[in-house]
């Protein structure tokens, strides 16, 4: 019986440097049609979206956009009753643009043109007995949210208005068997949740519940023969996984653990070098999700000529130290 | 514009029309035409399908998302009239089945059910049929959830979670690695009530047995049915050991016992015990046991002679071999936590290397004796050297590496020992 291996191949002609220019391009021009169909296909998501586009900027240093008009219209997001931010207007608050704004707004050196307190009540509100949190106040638990709620208040110094214990317990109560985490208890270990539970476990300093090397071997394992990094066992490479495992391991300090020269060859390789921008895999549509999660691993694998990232916040380096917050990593 | 407004109102006038007619809807679609192709009404409706014609989308998703967020403050503020609200539920009907992963739209529909405009019932209908189109779309679970609990609160309801297990099936055969469906049925199995249990357990294990016959390069079906395992420790009857056809399951071992009955069987595999046995306890044990070595000869071992290379029999192996040996410690009063042990000399710091590419010095591992002089310890160790072995040096590259890459694993696991 043949093989067959769920990789993709790199052919010859892949670019092999970071095409910087043609990256702006991609980004700047992204935010621009608001009135187009795709402007409202994303609408629901509009905040994380510029997150993504501002913090890929950022980590190349640039910043085309007027700060006035970002940070305006992130204030026209917060809902005045519960302090929540939505993903656009007339959207419903919600813990993920919550978070999302607060990331701009740290880059942006910003963060008191919205109501902090209101932000600090909105994620304080959302959680629950057992230490979980609800994405927003219909109930749905995710590890996710666990993950918003941390970050949020640790970009805006409010770690201790809720019990951390408890969401810590139940972080731990989602962790599997092979050392990774899903995202309730029982669920199956997966990339992008790992990267949840280990990033709230750095910004809370408990990350000596993981078991570290258990849950590094599994990361190692999703390293494929292209270099790329999958998110759970038989399934293709992705330039976001390869931002989740790596940022992982580098909170669990096993980051010499995998292929580098490897994986960065395989994310150089998915660059458009038409439009700009980074996709899934090579030859796919790039977008600014994979778009950030590219640079950022390359930056964690030492692309000098991109700014400094932090594994648990995914925001430049410098933003975190100027806001003096430090994170747990493990050696 | 004003003809676009008025032909996607006469399209969402349409759509509710049907849905209100016909409870039966099987499947949902947005079917792929060219607009110079278009015909009168983009609504298709026939054999209890449902579907719009691609070109509308565009017109129909500006449509409804301008007029549900204009409308949203006044239905948060309550301000709108119960002809308001109805006339709303037909925009949410077009946008949700085009988009559903628009949060707030969901949620001005619990606000909808939370007002008796719309009733439970004809919801989880409604998000069935999204389902069909999308079948990964987490918010549909998460509104179906949310209409459960809500049912539940007056009675729970066997036949609601039956329902729920046979629309996962059919959303984990639409898309692969369908982990929100997986996530969704593991959540059924949570809050089924104590006495269905063991019911559920039981058909469920069959169920997952065939899925993943049917599925082998499928992680989320093995993960589930590792829930199912995990799940055997509830059970206080010795269910239908013989399912698991004991007597096979040792032949295949190569284990000779002189004993008929499980209990017996079960003694001699794992030794004698000072703290066992606890009577109550013996049917969780036998239980366990029994599936755990079914699926290391059966799905381990068969399907992996059948389908070549496969990473997910590898690791479902490795949660097997870790669970009978928990079997074991506990049994024997020992206190196990599986970990591995990398020795220093394999913390590379190159970077052109995976750790799991580079050779292992062997680890010493102390195991208790109680533990390794077993029957069970020993057949389960010689089994698994047996099956690397007879999984290398194969003409076919990646299962080779599969199998060094596991008996890596296996030398590094703290409960080996050669
Ligand atoms: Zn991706």
């Amino acid at each position: 019986m043949g093989s067959i291996l769920k990789d993709v191949e790199l052919k010859e002609n892949i670019p092999t440097t970071v095409i910087f220019s043609k990256h702006i391009e991609f980004l700047t021009d992204y935010g621009q049609q608001k009135e187009s169909y795709e402007a409202v296909m994303t609408d629901y998501l509009r905040m994380s979206g510029m997150y993504w586009c501002l913090t890929a900027l950022e980590l190349i240093n640039t910043s085309p956009f007027p700060k006035n008009d970002i940070v305006e219209f992130i204030k026209s997001c917060q809902d005045t009753e519960s302090g929540g931010i939505s993903a656009s207007n007339d959207h419903d608050p919600h813990l993920l643009y919550t978070l999302s704004a607060v990331q701009i707004l740290c880059l942006y050196d910003s963060l008191d043109a919205i109501d902090l307190e209101g932000v600090t009540r909105y994620v304080a509100s959302l959680q629950n007995p057992d230490g979980s949190f609800a994405g927003d106040k219909w109930g749905e638990i995710d590890t996710r949210f666990s993950f918003c709620a941390v970050a949020t208040l640790s970009l805006i110094k409010k770690l201790d208005v809720i019990n951390i214990d408890k969401a810590v317990e139940f972080v731990k109560s989602c962790m599997n068997f092979d050392g990774g985490f899903g995202s309730r208890p029982q669920s199956e270990s997966h990339a992008g949740l790992i990267y949840c539970c280990v990033a709230f476990l750095s910004i809370t300093g408990k990350l000596d519940i993981v078991n570290q090397d258990n849950l590094a071997w599994w990361l190692c394992e999703r390293q494929l023969p292209s270099g790329g990094l999958n998110g759970r066992p038989e399934k293709l490479p992705d330039v976001c996984y390869s931002w989740w495992v790596l940022s992982s391991l580098a909170m669990l300090g096993r980051l010499h653990w995998i292929d580098r020269n490897a994986l960065k060859k395989y994310i150089l390789a998915c660059q458009d070098i038409e439009t700009g921008g980074f996709a899934d895999r090579p030859g796919d549509m790039p977008d600014p999700y994979h778009t950030l999660f590219g640079l950022a691993a390359l930056s964690l694998l030492g692309l000098e000529s991109i700014e400094k990232v932090n594994a648990a916040f995914c925001m430049p380096q410098s933003v975190i130290d100027k806001l003096q917050i430090h994170i747990q990593m493990l050696q | 514009m004003v003809e676009q407004n008025a032909m996607c109102e006469k399209i969402l006038r349409k759509l509710e029309h049907i849905l209100s007619i016909n409870t039966e809807i099987q499947e949902f679609a947005i079917v792929p035409t060219p607009e110079i192709e278009k015909n009168k009404s983009p609504v298709l409706y026939e054999h209890n399908c449902l579907g719009i014609e691609s070109w509308c989308k565009q017109y129909l998703l500006q449509y409804t998302h301008s007029n549900l967020l204009e409308a949203r403050k006044d239905l948060i503020r309550n301000s709108l009239t119960f002809e308001e609200k109805k006339n709303l539920n037909r925009v949410l009907i077009g946008a949700l089945l085009i988009q559903p992963n628009v949060t707030t739209f969901w949620n001005m529909k619990r606000e909808l059910v939370k007002s008796d405009i719309l009733n439970t019932q004809l919801e989880l209908d409604f998000s069935r049929i999204a389902l069909t189109y999308h079948s990964k779309c987490n918010e549909i679970f998460s509104y179906r959830k949310w209409l459960i609990d809500l049912i539940n609160l007056k009675q729970k309801n066997y036949a609601l979670y039956k329902n729920e297990l046979s629309l996962c099936e059919t959303a984990t055969e639409k898309s692969k690695n369908n982990y929100h469906a997986w996530n969704h049925r593991i959540w059924c199995l949570q809050n089924i009530s104590a006495q269905y249990l063991e019911d559920m357990l039981i058909s469920e294990l069959n169920f997952s047995l065939s899925w993943i016959s049917k599925h082998i390069s499928e992680f989320s079906g093995f993960f589930y049915r590792q829930v199912l395992i995990n799940s055997l420790h509830n059970l206080k009857s010795l269910f239908q050991i013989q399912m698991f056809n004991l007597e096979g399951i040792l032949k295949y071992l190569k284990f000779s016992t002189l004993y008929d009955d499980p209990l017996y069987v079960f003694f001699h595999l794992l030794g004698k015990s000072n703290v066992f046995p606890i009577i109550e306890d013996c049917p969780k044990f036998v239980n366990l046991l029994a599936v755990l070595l079914h699926d290391l000869t059966y799905i381990s071992t068969e399907l992996n002679f059948l389908y070549c290379d496969h990473e997910c029999l590898w690791n479902y192996r490795k949660f097997l071999v870790i669970h009978i040996m928990n079997v074991l410690y506990e049994y024997h009063g020992v206190v196990f936590h599986y970990h591995l042990v990398i020795p220093s000399e394999n913390r590379t710091s190159l970077n052109e290397i995976n750790m799991l590419n580079l050779d292992i010095k062997e680890v010493r591992n102390e195991i208790p004796r109680k533990v390794s002089s077993s029957n069970l310890y020993k057949i389960v160790i010689q089994n698994e050297l047996e099956f690397i072995e007879s999984n290398k040096n194969m003409v076919n590259i990646l299962q080779n590496n599969l199998a060094l890459r596991y008996f890596k694993w296996l030398k590094c696991s703290n409960f080996y020992k050669y």
